[in-house]
């Protein structure tokens, strides 16, 4: 029998094909990201006595409609309310050992003596575990998560060089609206914390490891097994912490 | 007698179209990466509020931890009157709260959602990580966000982002 040709397949309509398949994607999709500002919800905790806070630690920002009080004073400019928590921040910083400021929350140094020990003393606990044979379960997992805390803690303050100025365990920022503020004036006050936090953290970054905070956030985001670089981001998180308690509203 | 040929009324050439579908194919496959499906036009209108420094919440779309609540007035101009009410999963929920409807639904529905993942999705990512991101209206009372807050304490959903439209 002859060899019969095989006829070829007429490719006219792909470009037909692919332009209702471009079309499908492009009414479908978006471009436009979806961006917030993420926080967490402290857990339920039942306190018959609300802790009695000093008032430097507080940085109490209020709003109603469209006005802010920053620590009972009303502020006239949103736009800098960054400034001003910068300022809490940082007031006390470089002045450790000299006469404080009695406005604003208290610095103190971190030993990284203390943090070595900490780490030895987890990994000791967990290693025996493991000598035991016991490599999974929630004993393991306990001892596990605090040897990995204790891990990046060691090594992010070793970062620093020396001992780490650290603020005081107390200090946050406080946001307190009323039911009826408009949510822009709420995210307002997100976004002055995030941007007071960022310029911190990011000058910081800068001084220390010659890279903006940005950047290093994005990388250690994109690639989670970079030890080194997560723990640069845990000594920038520990010196600048964000510590918020938004206040639930009371009618 | 010339020597070129002078066939003026030639038909011109036909283009070659055989690379068209390269070239389309080309654009439809930046498409598919540069761009994000997109949500369902939600049944309330949403004005954002810009911010500054806030996060991008694309990596948590792809691995799908987030859920979205819209919060805003209904499009439908006959329920205007019910003010500002959530969109959960694009049905309205009613403004009051009555026990069915309202803010109280929003712990059972984050439940539901998370109870109908498979197994394996659930070890990796539990419950406290999966982000709720509450999209306000601008002029949306925040006493109703933090309701939904509340709510979400209540079901231990601890992760919840607060919307806004990137500015920088």
């Amino acid at each position: 029998m002859a060899k019969r040709e095989i006829p070829e397949v007429n490719a006219g309509s792909m470009a037909d094909i692919a332009f209702l398949l471009l079309i499908f994607f492009l009414v479908t999709t978006t471009m436009d990201k979806d961006t917030a500002y993420l926080r967490t919800i402290p857990q339920k905790v039942k306190v018959d006595k609300p802790i009695e806070l000093e008032k430097k630690n507080v940085l109490l920002i209020k709003a109603n409609q469209d006005q802010f009080f920053i620590r009972g004073q009303i502020f006239e400019n949103p736009d800098e309310i960054s400034d001003y928590i910068i300022k809490f921040y940082n007031f006390n910083r470089n002045r450790v050992g000299e006469v404080y400021n009695s406005e604003f929350p208290l610095y103190f140094y971190t030993n990284i003596a203390d943090a070595e020990r900490d780490f030895n003393e987890s990994m000791e606990k967990l290693n025996k575990l493991k000598n035991a044979g016991v490599t999974s379960g929630p004993k393991y997992d306990v001892l596990n998560d605090i040897f990995t805390k204790a891990e990046k803690s060691f090594y992010g303050l070793k970062l620093y060089g020396g001992p780490v100025p650290t603020i005081s365990g107390e200090a946050h920022v406080r946001v307190e609206v009323k039911e009826s503020t408009p949510y822009s004036t709420f995210a307002k006050i997100q976004a002055e914390i995030e941007e007071a936090l960022f310029i911190l953290r990011d000058e910081e970054s800068k001084k220390l490891f010659d890279e903006g905070y940005g950047s290093l956030s994005r990388k250690a985001e994109a690639d989670k097994g970079d030890k080194e670089l997560a723990y640069k981001v845990f000594l920038l998180e520990f010196l600048y912490p964000q510590r918020i308690i938004e206040v639930t509203p009371k009618n | 007698m010339s020597k070129f040929k002078k066939d003026g009324r030639g038909a011109a050439p036909a283009v070659n179209t055989s690379s068209l579908p390269d070239i389309v194919f080309m654009l439809l496959f930046f498409f598919m990466v540069a761009t994000t499906s997109k949500e369902v036009d939600p049944t309330v209108k949403v004005d954002y509020t810009p911010g500054q420094k806030s996060r991008d919440l694309t990596p948590y779309k792809q691995r799908s931890e987030v859920d979205f609540i819209y919060l805003g007035k209904p499009r439908n101009k006959s329920r205007e009157s019910m003010g500002y009410v959530l969109s959960l999963d694009n049905v309205l929920q009613g403004a009051k709260d009555d026990g069915l409807y309202g803010v109280s639904v929003v712990g059972r529905w984050k439940l539901d959602k998370y109870n109908a993942k498979p197994p394996r999705t659930k070890e990796s990512a539990p419950l406290a990580t999966i982000v709720t991101c509450v999209k306000a209206d601008k002029n949306a009372p925040s006493g109703m966000i933090f309701k939904i807050r509340k709510e979400l304490q209540d079901v231990q959903a601890y992760s919840i982002a607060y919307a806004v439209k990137a500015k920088d």
